[in-house]
């Protein structure tokens, strides 16, 4: 950590790190527990002479982004649990117009109205979401606030990069805890770096006709683009976090907010003499494949760690490791899990007392 | 005696069916933005359905949105591109009905745009469905084949008598079924293009259009319905003109 | 390292006190991790955050168990004062605990009558301050005058700053009793 450093909340860490890294428009509708977002945009987006709107719901406040984004903008919208369900029709826009956004899904726990406590459940919206049709999100999965300003600065690139909606997956504890950041230096976006955009063109120059993609170039030759799309993006953007892996018995699996306890709970075991390890997912799509090759003859299984009562990320483990060792679910739906439990539920694992799970 | 000429914004024929008013209104934005001088600045933002197709018709930069957002889609180009000519042209259903909302706050925030409504009273698109703002009691549709009873579907709703009390800078409804309508609708839609230049205010323009195929009557008759029927609920005229005036 | 619980009634200055401490804990080059409960929770009339310093990177910003438990009125000493561990410290307002109670033998319990210091001082709402200074001076978590240099630089640079603050930290530091 540098010594340059702020103390902020996640969410304000999200906030910050897309005005520096050149957002000019937001808009969204409020809910616990990310509202701080939408607020700290209300206060600072205008001083950086972008537009912040206060939707009526968050299908308007999607389409505004919709249209922002057409006009060549990076820009911003953010939600959780119910809220974010209503921005899977413009995710499915976006998509089918290669449009880039960023969106921010901070995880309160439940289905339904829920809670508002942090949650591991919309791993599947996020993984899997994005409305209708053949779509993939780059979901990237802070763990720490310092994380938070990295990941939305770097997902803004991304964006930009696959023309592609990258999502930011937090939950209700990274969001509103205060750590140190360090935040990224401010850039501008220039509105027309692009020849993608509406601009407004004068007539006889060629225009942008923003409509479904299939309808503009047809078929195969979109499906051709995005699948390689989607592949490259697979390949080229896994990131995650090997933690002591390198001569694990038994290598836990947890992103956001079970990734930090994981780490408390690998370093107790270890100091017990139990050979943990972790692999921490930054991307949940792409899921970190990579991570689970070449790993030591010495593992026995694999743990996930989840806040849902499904395991949500269990087929991605599963297949990331190729199905070639048992996995295990430590699944504490709407409770943080705690170190020693974890670290118990292991002991239980490696003594043969707890079944592998069936992935459902 | 006065020179028809073509627009040059219009590249290609409407495509619509047969004695569709989408051609005509698709016309008056033409003109009306070329009689400004505006063609060289536009970006039309067209909603799902028969309104989709000026996409091809016209030589502006367009987007099409998703069913019913079209007020909101335009509101965000807007913002990022304040100094260009923003409209958004949208079916009655998608404004009225599934996208009333986004289109109230769009009047609400006053964003300067021009939005122009086609009111034809009934999903033309998907068949010829009842339009719950829209349609006519009585009137028979592919979803109210015995004609629309008030005491199941609720009652046709004008909303330009709520939008007018949004403080917005301009509402008006006009007519297709004849030169004198035509013309005074070609007004109502310069006049939005105008106040949209002069950086005015949010502004409305509905347009009662007929729709030959789906109200199952010839071109002709389905005019005459406009003016005996549909103009009596819906009437036509300037329902609120700030004058710039905030 | 420390983990520590700040509790008390809304309106206490149970956060602003946690954010004090992270922020002069941050600036001796610790790691911090501050996090309150929030939404419904904020209108339930109790607050608290947990806080956890510490030289190594920070795991759970959960503490499971306490090094030091600040609290501000009876209900939230004792709804956390069964997680402090064995050695650990528990700070409680004097001002606001019945004379009944029953501090156990293994924590080592720190009572100053936080609310009456403040407002005999007439900064009521500093009463959070003395509570610090009591912390301190019992705890060692941090050198009580570089602190009390830090939390007055921390009123300074938010621009509402007044001699009482510092003022109401040095009676927490004089005024706190052993139990």
């Amino acid at each position: 950590m540098s010594a340059d450093y702020v103390l902020m909340k996640g969410n304000e860490a999200i906030a910050e790190a897309a005005l520096r890294a050149g957002c000019r428009f937001y808009a969204g509708y409020p809910i616990t527990p990310q509202s701080e977002i939408l607020e700290y945009m209300s206060v600072n987006m205008e001083k950086r002479g972008g537009t912040f709107i206060q939707g009526e719901n968050e299908i308007a406040s999607m389409s505004m982004l919709f249209g922002a984004s057409a006009a060549g903008a990076r820009v911003m919208s953010s939600s959780s649990g119910p809220g974010f369900d209503l921005k899977q029709e413009e995710i499915s826009y976006l998509t089918s117009n290669n449009l880039p956004a960023v969106l921010v899904n901070s995880m309160r726990y439940g289905t339904g109205d829920g809670e508002i406590t942090p949650g591991q459940d919309s791993y599947w919206v996020s993984t899997r979401g994005g409305g209708h049709g053949d779509k993939r999100l780059i979901v990237l999965a802070p763990a720490s606030v310092n994380e938070c300003a990295e990941l939305t600065y770097l997902a803004f690139d991304l964006a930009e990069k696959y023309r592609n909606v990258v999502e930011i997956l937090t939950d209700g504890a990274i969001s509103q805890m205060i750590e140190k950041c360090t935040l990224p230096p401010a850039k501008e976006h220039d509105i027309d770096k692009f020849d993608w955009t509406l601009t407004g063109k004068p007539l006889g120059v060629k225009k942008n006709k923003m409509n479904n993609l299939t309808n503009i170039i047809g078929h195969p030759a979109y499906s051709e683009m995005m699948l390689n799309k989607f592949k490259t993006m697979f390949s080229e953007e896994q990131r995650w976090e090997s933690v002591m892996t390198d001569d694990a018995e038994l290598i836990l699996v947890a992103y956001g907010i079970s990734s930090r306890v994981c780490k408390t709970a690998v370093r107790e075991a270890r100091a017990a003499g139990i050979k943990l390890g972790l692999i921490r997912p930054i991307t949940v799509w792409p899921f970190p494949r990579k991570a689970f090759e070449n790993l030591p003859e010495s593992v026995k299984g694999f743990v996930t760690v989840e806040m849902s009562i499904s395991s949500q990320m269990g087929e991605d483990i599963m297949m990331a490791a190729r199905n070639s060792k048992p996995l295990y679910g430590c699944l504490t739906n709407v409770n943080i899990p705690k170190a020693k439990e974890i670290v118990d539920f292991c002991l239980d694992v490696l003594a043969g007392k707890v079944e592998p799970m069936e992935v459902i | 005696m006065p020179v028809y000429k073509t627009p040059k914004s219009i590249i290609a024929p409407s495509g619509c069916c047969g004695g569709c008013g989408h051609g005509i209104i698709q016309r008056l934005i033409a003109e009306s933005i070329e009689e400004l001088g505006l063609q060289d600045q536009v970006i039309a933002c067209v909603d799902i359905a028969c309104s989709e197709w000026s996409l091809d018709c016209l030589d502006y930069d367009h987007i099409a949105g998703p069913h019913g957002r079209i007020a909101s889609v335009a509101t965000g180009i807007k913002k990022v591109r304040p100094d260009k000519t923003v409209y958004a042209l949208a079916g009655d259903g998608s404004s009225y009905v599934i996208g009333w909302t986004e289109t109230t706050y769009a009047a609400v925030r006053d964003i300067p745009i021009t939005m122009i409504v086609v009111n034809n009273g009934i999903f033309g698109m998907t068949g010829g469905q009842m339009n719950l703002a829209t349609t006519l009691i009585g009137d028979k549709t592919v979803s109210s084949k015995a004609g629309r009873r008030r005491e199941t579907m609720g009652h046709p709703v004008d909303m330009l008598q709520a939008i007018k009390t949004f403080d917005v800078e301009f509402a008006a409804r006009g007519a297709l079924y004849d030169t004198k309508h035509i013309d005074e609708t070609k007004r109502f839609i310069k006049k939005g293009f105008e106040n949209q230049r002069d950086n005015k205010g949010f502004s409305i323009i509905e347009v009662l259009s007929p729709c030959p195929t789906n109200w199952k009557l010839d071109p002709v008759d389905a005019m005459e319905k406009i003016k005996n029927e549909n103009e009596k609920v819906f009437p036509v005229g300037v329902y609120t003109d700030r004058g710039g005036n905030k | 390292m420390a983990d520590i619980i700040f509790a008390g009634f809304g309106g206490q200055g149970i956060l602003t006190a946690g954010k004090i401490l992270i922020d002069v804990a941050a600036q001796h080059g610790k790691n911090i991790c501050w996090t309150s409960s929030y939404g419904a929770a904020m209108r339930g009339g109790t607050a608290s955050c947990s806080i956890i310093i510490s030289d190594e990177e920070i795991g759970s910003p959960y503490p499971e168990k306490l090094d030091i438990l600040l609290a501000m009125n009876e209900p939230s000493y004792h709804k956390f004062i069964g997680d402090v561990k064995e050695g650990g410290y528990a700070i409680v307002n004097g001002s606001l605990m019945g004379g009944d109670v029953e501090y156990p033998a293994d924590v080592n319990v720190y009572s100053v009558d936080a609310t009456d210091i403040a407002n005999s001082l007439g900064n009521g709402r500093a009463a959070n301050l003395v509570m610090l200074g009591a912390m301190m001076k019992a705890t060692g978590l941090m050198d009580v005058d570089t602190f009390g240099t830090s939390l007055n630089d921390y009123f300074e640079k938010k621009g509402r700053n007044t001699p009482a603050n510092l003022e109401c930290y040095k009676l927490g530091i004089e005024k706190a009793v052993k139990k």
